[in-house]
């Protein structure tokens, strides 16, 4: 009788850590897990293609909601469009230089465009805050 | 013996509930409307400059001011930051506490945005 008693204590108590260890592990996969996947994958990455935009004469930013994770981008042929993630976002600090040289010019939006990223508008997701 | 099962049940269900309870606390200020540290008015927000394969890497400030200046050079500010457009991109809720008075006595402000 003592035994089974154990016995039923002991998975109940497996049971309540089964379910603790699962909710701190959906609280530490929400959302603080997915804001640090996006920014190491977006770190050494460019918000901008080899395009420019000649009304502006650089690549322009387009600000999108930070709740944005993907970008369409559309073009002739095939395929004719593409969704690309989002990783790039507006962040706090200052990061230094703003002009790093190349091996090659930018290029303007040519005469018969033939994909949206030659427009030389691209997106980034706005912060997430004010601090 | 039912009494104690019971009793054991109720134990798993306070740990359960204290592990769920447990979450929100560390939660995310942005998400979570908890208390925050204050937000800083003297800094724009950017994206750093990286090369696009062999293109030129440009950066990219959200807004025209502020910009980074020393700290003796005059400066510009954000005035109110919960009226910052880009808060308004999103559905969201902050709390802004701030100490208020020599007594002790905080200031507690909640922003909501929808």
């Amino acid at each position: 009788m003592r035994t089974k008693w154990l016995i039923r204590c002991g998975q109940m108590m497996v049971v309540a850590l089964l379910a603790v260890l699962f909710a701190e592990v959906a609280d530490a996969g929400g959302h603080r897990a997915a804001e640090k996947r996006y920014f190491l994958r977006g770190r050494n990455k460019s918000w901008h293609s080899g395009w420019y935009n000649p009304a502006a004469g650089r690549p322009v930013p387009l600000v999108v909601p930070p709740t944005a994770e993907f970008v369409s981008e559309y073009s002739w042929g095939v395929p004719s469009s593409r969704v690309m993630p989002l990783y790039q976002q507006f962040r706090k600090p200052d990061p230094g230089a703003g002009f790093v040289p190349g091996s090659q010019p930018f290029m303007p939006t040519p005469n018969q465009p033939s994909d949206t990223v030659q427009f030389g508008i691209h997106a980034i997701r706005g912060p997430w805050g004010s601090y | 013996m039912r009494k104690r099962v019971w009793v054991m049940a109720v134990i798993g269900v306070a740990l359960v509930g204290g592990g769920l309870a447990a979450g929100p606390a560390a939660a995310n200020p942005i998400n979570g409307g908890a208390e925050a540290p204050p937000p800083d008015v003297f800094s724009n927000y950017y994206h750093p400059a990286n090369p696009a394969g062999a293109y030129p890497g440009v950066g990219a400030q959200l807004y025209v001011s502020p910009r980074p200046v020393p700290a003796r050079v005059g400066h510009t500010w954000i005035t109110y930051p919960p009226f910052m457009p880009h808060e308004f991109l999103y559905q969201h809720r902050r709390r802004y506490i701030r100490p208020a008075g020599a007594m002790g006595m905080r200031n507690d402000t909640r922003a909501y945005w929808w």
